[in-house]
């Protein structure tokens, strides 16, 4: 008898603890990602949440005067533009709205050098467009020769005779 | 012999693959941009990751170039890599002094440099090492207030809502308590028909506020809209154009060939006509703003034909004696009969070249009216259900309880010929046993109902 009670407590909590979570998953969105306050190299985030949404709301400023609105379905989303590396602010609109979370999206400035013997290949392999200065150093002197735009993913190749170095900086 | 020619054949293969063999440098840094306000004597740490994504062991240089570099302090002036380590942070302090006379813009560079040395410990002669960036701007505003303003159009079909976005940055050391813009709207005939107004907002020193405003366009074509931003009795003034409809001419690309900086630079500016008709009187023109909003470019291409269904280049020429390399953004517009369009542009500007790319207005969208769903949940239904059926269970097992751990014992009396059942149950609650109800039911048990057989027998 004694364990029969037991059976049926532990039911009644588990339709209480069922009931629970899906009226408040339904009736609250609960965003996961990006973190409030977070800082991401991914322009294109995913974001992410719990419950039902049906707007995605981005823009970058605290008033979403001009919001990028996106339908959603699913509890994930992949914006389709890349974001410029500044503040945004989001929310998701549903039943219920979200509060508004915000996030940072900073550049990264990265350059991969490959050479056989005296040909090197420069490629861009950060986020952003790239001003890349060229400097030549010679018997202890530098000298600037140039500099070129090297945009996201391109390459430059060079033939070089003395040490030269690549300076990579966000356009 | 066939030995000598398998080694010959693995050596040669090792010497052709150490032939091919590239060597691989690659360095990153985040952010490659942090800004902020100009404040007096501000200290402020700010944090830089380098990235080692080819994993190799090495060490890097750090040090500091551009006007404000004697207001930075290097927490370590070098990195060293193993290849067990992708990435590693450094943090560096900027001091600023009391005041920087000059308002607008400051930079200061880190810059993270490869080292590479020969076995004997001397730095290399020949070769290439590569290097990145981090830029630090510092933003020091103008005296008393001031602002500047950018507008974005976003066009509309015919009945439907022009909306307007009129960014305002208040790069001012005081406070604005209210901006306002008037929007005056021409159509192409020159002439003034609507006048609209924004919201109002106020705007903080170093902060960025959008007014907005909406027009209901009545009438398809092309329209000049003139924005007037009053911001405490100060006036600021933008322009921008935008079309009711379709618009025929399509923007391709820019370009610029064979360029010097100081030197007469060459637009090339491809469109496309999609319509089925000769568009007349194409025109192109181009705008570039400095940092500061300050117009630096303004050309136009003279005005061409373009036959149906094909691209035409047209050619618009600028002057770039005393221009700076930099990025600007600026606008490109379209312009045929009485139409005209604007995308918004980006231009890179270097020694050598001038690279173009046309971005226009991206991300706005019309928000839908929010509405409250009034439909009960499918899964308010399905705990509903869970919820009797426990009672259910509930009920059925109390019942059940109650017919457990008793034991019924039933006497009937038979008469010949007849059936006549006399009944005398006892039940007998848990230990009673057997022996007891026969003494309650005069010796005989005719009947047994054990519900509870497996108990009796462990009490037995």
């Amino acid at each position: 008898m004694k364990t029969n009670k037991i059976y049926f407590g532990i039911g009644i909590l588990i339709i209480l603890l069922f009931t629970i979570l899906i009226s408040y998953s339904n009736n609250n969105l609960i965003q996961l990602y990006p973190e409030n306050n977070s800082i991401l190299t991914d322009s294109q985030p995913t974001f992410k949440w719990v419950g039902k949404a049906d707007k995605l709301i981005i823009d970058d400023n605290d008033e979403f005067t001009s919001p990028v609105i996106e339908n959603v379905e699913d509890n994930s989303y992949r914006i389709n533009n890349k974001l410029n590396f500044i503040k945004y602010y989001w929310k998701l609109s549903g039943n219920k709205n979200s509060s508004v979370w915000q996030f940072r999206i900073d550049s990264v400035v990265a350059l991969e050098l490959k050479n056989q013997s005296n040909l090197y290949n420069i490629t861009n392999v950060g986020t952003t467009d790239l001003d890349v200065e060229v400097i030549e150093e010679e018997r202890s002197l530098r000298k600037i020769t140039g500099s070129f735009i090297l945009r996201l993913n391109e390459t430059q190749q060079f033939n070089l005779k003395n040490k030269t170095i690549f300076i990579g900086k966000q356009r | 012999m066939k030995k000598i020619n398998k080694f010959g054949a693995v050596l040669f293969l090792i010497i052709l693959g150490i032939l091919i063999i590239k060597d691989v440098n690659a360095l990153g840094i985040s952010p490659g941009r942090t800004t902020i306000n100009f404040e007096p004597n501000l200290e402020k740490d700010i944090t830089l990751t380098v990235f080692n994504s080819e994993n190799k062991d090495f060490t890097a240089t750090i040090f500091t170039r551009g006007e404000l570099r004697n207001y930075v302090e290097l927490e370590q002036t070098e990195l060293k890599f193993s290849s067990e380590e992708s990435q590693k942070s450094f943090n560096y302090k900027i001091k600023l002094p009391e005041k920087i006379e000059k308002p607008g813009s400051h930079r200061v560079e880190i810059v993270v440099r490869q080292i590479s040395k020969t076995k004997e410990g001397e730095d290399i002669v020949i070769g290439a090492l590569v290097a990145v960036v981090s830029q630090l701007d510092v933003k020091v505003p103008f005296p008393g207030k001031y602002a500047v303003a950018h507008l974005d159009i976003l066009g509309a079909k015919e009945n439907e809502e022009v909306k307007f976005f009129i960014r305002v940055t208040n790069l001012g050391e005081e406070d604005i308590e209210k901006a306002k813009a008037t929007i005056l709207i021409y159509d192409s005939s020159n002439k003034e028909v609507a006048k609209i107004e924004s919201d109002e907002k106020a705007i903080k020193t170093k902060n960025r506020k959008e007014l907005k405003a909406t027009w209901k366009a009545n009438v398809l074509g092309s329209y000049r809209a003139v924005a007037l931003v009053n911001y405490d009795g100060l006036l600021t003034k933008v322009e921008g154009s935008f079309r009711v409809g379709d618009f025929l001419l399509k923007p391709l690309d820019i370009s610029v060939k064979n360029f010097r900086l100081g030197q007469i630079a060459k637009f090339n500016i491809l469109v496309e006509n999609s319509a089925n008709r000769e568009i007349k009187d194409a025109v192109a023109q181009l705008l570039l703003f400095d940092e500061n909003e300050n117009k630096i470019m303004d050309i136009k291409s003279g005005p061409t034909e373009i036959e149906a269904l094909s691209k035409k280049e047209l050619l618009a020429y600028w002057d770039t004696e005393g221009v700076k390399e930099g990025t600007y953004i600026g606008k490109l517009i379209l312009t045929y009969e009485d139409n005209s369009y604007e995308r918004q542009i980006r231009t890179a500007v270097t020694e050598n070249s001038i690279k173009t790319e046309i971005i226009g207005i991206t991300a706005f969208a019309i928000a839908a009216p929010e509405t409250e769903s009034k439909k009960v949940p499918v899964l308010m239904l399905i705990m509903i259900i869970l919820i009797l059926s426990n009672i259910a269970w509930f009920i059925y097992l109390k019942n059940f309880k109650k017919s457990k751990g008793e034991t019924k014992y039933t006497k009937i009396k038979k008469l010949e010929g007849k059936k006549e059942v006399e009944k005398a149950e006892v039940k007998l609650e848990g230990k009673k046993l057997a022996e007891e109800a026969k003494e309650k039911l005069d010796g005989e048990i005719v009947k047994k109902e054990l519900e509870d057989l497996d108990k009796e027998k462990r009490l037995r």
